[in-house]
Order: structure tokens, then sequence, then C-alpha cells
């Protein structure tokens, strides 16, 4: 509901041009701006999958609710930092910082911070952590409670960072048989790589599974590893291969080099975030009739460096907003 | 609501005013105002259903029936349904087109037949196309229970029903009466029911104002509204109803909150509660989900401690194997106590239950590890007054072109090429939603098609 300075805004007939920029700006210096904030970062993220299959209590003992509730609340926290600070977009691929609390200081390995309460904390390359996608929220939702999946790793990147969702798998794949536990211990990668043989599945796979393969140094619950916990086969435990090429040809050898190419593809992260936004504010998919004013948003954003804050008032000033 | 056309040339600030008083819209059930068309109903003797949902499928190389027709020989997993034989059919190579490879989705579509794609909304399930018939006669349309997760009833508009979980909870609307007095609770609805004919006023003002391809939204919306006002109306009358009597014992059974560790309890404690809602005839119809996709409970008192999702995915680890087997085996134990009690229970008219309740048991997938949504575990039993003919295994697999028969090793036990029958549906034909058909056909429902129906499963 329009709060009464609105509603007197719109009978004065001032809600457009100048007037109307005011009333975004207020709105944005609002409190209640947090609605849209846990809202919005909630639904682009999908944080709703964050426990959707609790992970088991062998294989993750340090696992526990608190835990959960903190890793969903940090990339919520991480886009009300990039909102109100008006950072650059490309903030979400990487960063130095992030926002913790003390639960996730002690689950990332961080030093403890002063003060309870999610803050901003520093972050050293040998944390491999910093933006989105290393977060323990993206890299757990999508894991079966036992196993990372970097299948589903991949489509949700696809759907969240590049907006594009790959299509459903063929309804007559054949059935995986399950790994004999005599033979020698094989990375899920591995059993991927032995099941993509079939030249259908690899057309369409060979343009998700890099996306998701690159986070290989993380387990399901997003913790860091160099190996690969295999329950059942004999040998060692195989060392993890985050290395891939991208759909285009462009080779990466882990995550740091996966982020790093995603920020040299910035205008299509940037408007997939553009379409997310309106997505959301229009409560419809855009179709190809919204291109024009779509495109009109991007180059503001470019000209605006791509500051959070600007984008989002970009997509309110729209025409697109306007004309709902 | 559809704020967005362009044809709607009202001001927008209609729908922001509305939000104040927005009515959640949630059931679509009975159409049928309180009482209509009683008089050819009123001698008609009621009829049933349950519907019981086991998550992640189960392990198929024990669970399976190789042997077809009336002397079939029961598999591991089946085993305590056994003593049930004549009032029970095990089905195979059932699937739902729509939920192959959706993996976890198929929770969604099991009673709908509907489609899982980006764009697709659910659509009605069977057990509320039943109610939309029995609503008239009981208390509550219909039960939903779910242990852990989402129930498995979903309305016309494609939205999800909610679930109860705890016993005492479900017990209480049902016997105990409402919480505060008839008095309260009428207030409340009256007041409800104010809301909905305020909304309606202004509702049909707008009608006046808009073009036609409007219409026929506003039109959907207005028979929510009108559905929700008939619910109101009717809880209202039955508050002069009185509660159904309970004996002293069936309350203490039943009115009393069980630990999820206790699983064996917890799943029999809903099953009476079942039981007693279909006795007393304060619903007709119901559904039970063991526990979601992500969710289903481990059982301790048998030793099991890992999420069923996770046995699941046993990777061909024995141990895994044989869990999944046990869980697979002690849930069908309580489905096999529910029927029992079924049995012995006689409704408001005298006659046992269970010739009158059609209770349907399965998954909306048979092979966890690789999310096979083909060949679905089902057991449909009892509905015997209503014409169901049971004591065979009724298998679509035979029934296929080129079906080359169950994949056995020399001892007759399955082998894991098996699996492949439970991923690819050998007969692409047979689809649940034909055996759904023939079960809403059997509670009354009048209609020639049930979701993606192709045909009705005769029995």
């Amino acid at each position: 509901m329009p709060d009464n300075a609105l509603f007197a805004a719109a009978k004065a007939g001032t809600l457009n041009g100048g007037g109307l920029k005011k009333e975004v700006e207020r709105m944005l210096a609002d409190s209640r701006i947090n609605r849209f904030i846990d809202d919005f970062s909630r639904q682009w993220l999908q944080l709703h999958r964050v426990g959707m299959f609790p992970p088991d209590k062998k294989l993750y003992p340090g696992y526990d609710r608190w835990l959960e509730m903190s890793l969903r609340a940090e990339p919520v926290e991480f886009f009300r930092e990039m909102l109100v600070k008006n950072l650059p977009m490309d903030g979400f691929i990487d960063s130095d910082w992030t926002m913790a609390n003390s639960r996730l200081c002690d689950f990332y390995g961080l030093p403890e911070p002063a003060t309870s309460g999610f803050q901003r904390v520093a972050l050293q390359p040998g944390d491999h952590r910093g933006g989105l996608l290393t977060m323990g929220a993206s890299l757990g939702l999508t894991s079966d409670g036992t196993r990372h999946r970097p299948v589903h790793r991949g489509v949700w990147l696809s759907e969240v960072i590049l907006g594009k969702t790959p299509p459903p798998p063929p309804a007559n794949v054949p059935a995986i048989e399950p790994n004999p536990p005599t033979s020698a211990k094989a990375s899920l990668r591995d059993k991927l790589e032995a099941h993509r043989s079939d030249a259908n599945c690899a057309a369409c796979h060979a343009r998700i599974d890099p996306l998701g393969l690159a986070w290989e140094n993380y387990d399901a619950i997003g913790q860091w590893r160099t190996r690969e916990n295999v329950a059942a086969g004999t040998g060692e435990n195989p060392l993890v291969n985050p290395a891939g090429l991208m759909p285009d040809g462009r080779a990466f050898k882990d995550a740091n080099e996966f982020k790093r190419l995603l920020i040299g593809d910035r205008d299509k992260f940037v408007q997939a975030f553009i379409e997310h936004l309106c997505t959301y504010g229009l409560r419809r998919v855009l179709t190809v009739d919204d291109q024009e004013d779509l495109k009109a948003i991007e180059a503001e954003a470019k000209q605006n460096n791509y500051g959070v804050r600007n984008i989002v008032q970009a997509v309110a000033l729209s025409n697109l907003m306007r004309k709902r | 609501m559809n704020y967005l056309s362009q044809s709607w040339l009202i001001d927008r600030r209609h729908a922001f005013k509305a939000l104040g008083t927005f009515i959640a819209l949630p059931m679509l059930e009975c159409m049928i105002p309180l009482r209509a068309g009683a008089e050819e109903t009123a001698t008609a003797a009621p009829r049933r259903s349950a519907f019981i949902y086991l998550a992640n499928g189960v392990h198929s190389l024990n669970y399976q029936i190789t042997t077809t027709g009336k002397n079939y020989q029961f598999s591991r997993s089946l085993k305590p349904l056994e003593k049930h034989r004549s009032v029970i059919t095990p089905i195979s190579g059932l699937h739902h087109p729509g939920s192959l490879s959706h993996h976890h989705n198929c929770i969604n579509v099991w009673l709908t037949g509907g489609k899982l794609g980006p764009s697709d909304k659910n659509t009605i399930s069977v057990d509320q196309k039943m109610a939309e018939i029995t609503a008239q006669h009981t208390r509550f349309p219909s039960l939903e229970v779910a242990i852990t997760q989402d129930s498995l009833a979903w309305t016309a508009d494609g939205v999800r029903l909610p679930a109860m979980r705890r016993c005492s909870k479900i017990f209480a609307p049902m016997f105990a009466g409402p919480k505060g007095g008839i008095a309260a609770q009428r207030r409340a609805l009256r007041r409800k029911g104010s809301v909905l004919d305020d909304n309606l006023a202004e509702v049909r003002r707008l009608g006046k104002q808009m073009g036609s391809g409007d219409k026929g939204r506003m039109e959907q919306y207005l028979t929510s509204v009108r559905e929700a006002e008939i619910r109101t109306r009717r809880a209202d009358a039955w508050l002069d109803t009185p509660l159904p009597a309970v004996s002293e014992t069936d309350r203490k059974r039943v009115d009393r909150d069980i630990a999820d560790t206790m699983a064996g309890d917890y799943f029999r404690t809903v099953y009476d509660l079942m039981v007693l809602a279909f006795q007393t005839d304060v619903t007709r119809v119901a559904t039970f989900s063991l526990g979601g996709e992500g969710q289903a409970i481990a059982i301790p008192e048998i030793g099991i401690t890992e999420s069923r999702h996770q046995l699941s995915h046993h990777g061909g680890d024995m141990g895994y194997m044989e869990k999944l087997t046990n869980y697979d085996k002690f849930a069908i134990e309580q489905f096999s106590y529910f029927l029992t009690r079924l049995s012995e229970t006689r409704d408001l008219g005298g006659k046992p239950l269970l010739g009158s309740t059609m209770a349907l048991f399965g998954s909306g997938m048979s092979y966890g590890h690789s999310h096979g949504n083909a060949n679905l575990p089902l057991v449909l039993a009892g509905g015997s007054d209503l014409g169901l003919k049971h004591g065979q295994h009724l298998d679509f697999n035979r029934q296929a072109k080129d079906f080359q028969g169950y994949a056995l090793d020399a001892d007759g036990a399955l082998t894991t090429a098996h699996y492949q029958l439970c991923s690819r549906p050998a007969n692409p034909d047979a689809y649940l939603s034909n055996l759904l058909l023939l079960m809403a056909q059997r509670m009354g429902v009048e209609t020639d098609t049930f979701g993606d129906s192709n045909k009705v499963v005769a029995l």
C-alpha cells in the first residue's frame, strides 16, 4: 500500500520527472526498503532451498540450525550492503569482503568478529570466499543431504547469474546403475563424465556442467576441500578437479578463474540481474516486447558504473515499471 | 488477478486499495450450495478415498512383484499385505508422463497428473476433485496430513493446500469443537463473510468498466470468492450440528502428540485418525504424506537413523539397500494396519469401512538412486462396494508390446537391469492418471478424463 506522502504526490500530480525521482529516492532511504531486500534476494537466489535436503549428521556433524540460519542470512545481508553502499555489480561475483556473524566466521575459518550479529568482514585470498557464488548457501542449496550436485549447481548458476533456465532432461534418460562398492573410489565428476558418453546428453550438459564443476573445491555444505570424500570403493579419496571449459571454449582452472571469466562477461550478468529485478517488480515473465526498455536500463546501468542502487533506481524509474 | 493487462483501463490504485482487505483464496472445493442436491444423494451410501504417499520410491529389486494374474507371489517388501490379498491390487507399470526426469518434483503431481515445466501451473488433485462432490455431506471437505514438508492436495487454481502434522491438531477441529466456543467461531465466520461481501460489491462495480479480456480473469476471481463464501456459510451451518461422539478409548489413542522418533506409532495414529474421521463421516477424503521427498523421517525403532532420501541414494551399498527394503516393508506394514482397521470398523450405516473406502498407497518415484519416475510402486485397496474387483497383480509392463519380461538372474531374483524399467516406461500409454480417473469415477465424479488420462483403468 502506498503511503500518505506518495498518495499526496500523486494527487498533486508531481509523480513524474524529478518528482518521481525524489519519491524513489525517499523510498530507497526508508527502512521499509528492507522488505524488498529480504524478499527479492530470497527469490532471486532461491534461498528457500537452503536446508531443503538436510545434510546428513554423520557426514556433516558441524551443521546445525544456527549455521543454516546464518548461511541463509549471509547473501541477504550481502545484498543489503551492496544496495545501501551502491557498490558495483562485480561484487556479486567476487569481493574481498563478506557479511558474516560469529557462526559463519567460525565456519569459514575467519577471525572471530569483535561484535555480535552480521557485519562486514575482510576476506583474504586463502579464505577461498568472496561474492555470492562461494557462499555456503549458494553452494549448499543444490546439495542433496549427502553430496554436492555439480549439475544442479550449474543450473542454479545459469538461472540466477546468467538468467537462463536450461531445458529439462528428456523423458527417456536411462537409469544410472549404482557402482559396485568394490571398485576404486571415483569422484562424482568422474561418474558424471562416464554417464555423459551419450551424445544426446552431452549436447546440453556441455553447457550446464562446467558452470557447476568449477566449484568442486566445495563440498555439499560449502566447506573448502581438496579431496572428495567418497564412501564406497577402495583406495584413497580422489583429488577434486575444478577445471573446465566454458560453453564458448574458454578454459578455467578453478573457481577463481571462473569468476574472472564471469566478470569479463559483465554485460551478461548485469542484464540477467536487471531481468530478475523487472520480473520481480512486474510479477510476470519478460517478453521480446520488453527488450527495448531493458536495453535502456542496461545503458543507464553502464553509465553509472554498475552501481547496484543505481540499477534498482533505474528499474523503478523505467518505462517498463511506469506503464505496468 | 492480473493488474498488468493493457485493456484494463481502471485506476491501478483500486488494486492497491483492495489489498487491504484482500482475501486469501485457498481451496477450490465444492460449488454445490449447502445441502442442494441432497435429495438424490441422501440415500446413497457414502464413498470414501484415502491416498498415502511414500517418498523417494522403493528398493525396487525387493519390491517388484514379477508374477502376474490371480496367483501372483508377494515380493519381500509387499509381504505384509498378503493377508489382505482378496481386497488389494498391486499395480505395476504406471507412470505420470509429466513427471519423467523431474526427480523429486514427482510428489507435486502424484495426485494431479499435471506438468512441471517452468511456465506450468499445477492442476487439481484427484482428492480435491472428489471433495467437490463429497464436501456437501461432511463437516470438512477433506483432510490433509504430511509428517514433514507439504501436502499432496492441490486446488483447481494450482495452489497447494496446507498440511497438518500433529495428531492433537488433527483431532481438535474434527472432534473437540472450535477454540473459544461456538459463538466466537460464528462471529469470526460472519466477519469473514462481510469482508467477502464488501469485496464482491467493489469488484462488481469494477466489472462494468472492464474489457472482455479481463472479464475472464475476473470470473475466475469471483468464482473463488463465491467458493470462499459457500465454505464460510457451510462452516457456519455446521456449528449447530453436534460434534460426533468419540469413545474415551479412541480419544486417548489419537488425541496426543507423538515425537517423530516414534515413526510406527506416528504412522498408525494418523491412520487411526483417518479411520475415525471416516467412521464418523467428518470427511470422506484424506491424503497422507508419510514425509516429503527431502525429509521423510528416519525409523530408529528398526535401526534406521538415516533419512529415507539418503537411503534411496544407496549407490549400490548393501547396507543401505537392506535398510531401504526394511523401510519399505515397515511402511507397508503400517498401511496393512490401516486396511485391517478399515475392515474391522463399521461406518454410521453399519457396514465395514473398507468396502466403501478406496485406499491408494504408493510413490511418484520407483528407483530413487537415479530418480526413476516410471513403473511406479502402487497398491490400490478396498472399495469393493464401489465395484472394484481385487485379487490380482495388475501389470501394465506385461501388457506392453515390447516387454521382454522382468530381468531375473538364475535364482529368480531381479537384477540391476530392472532399474531401466523404473526410469523409462515399458508401456508409454499406461498413465497413472488413468487409475486416478477410475477412482474419481467410482467416487461418483461424473467425468471421462482426469489430468492427462488417455483411458480409464479397468478393475
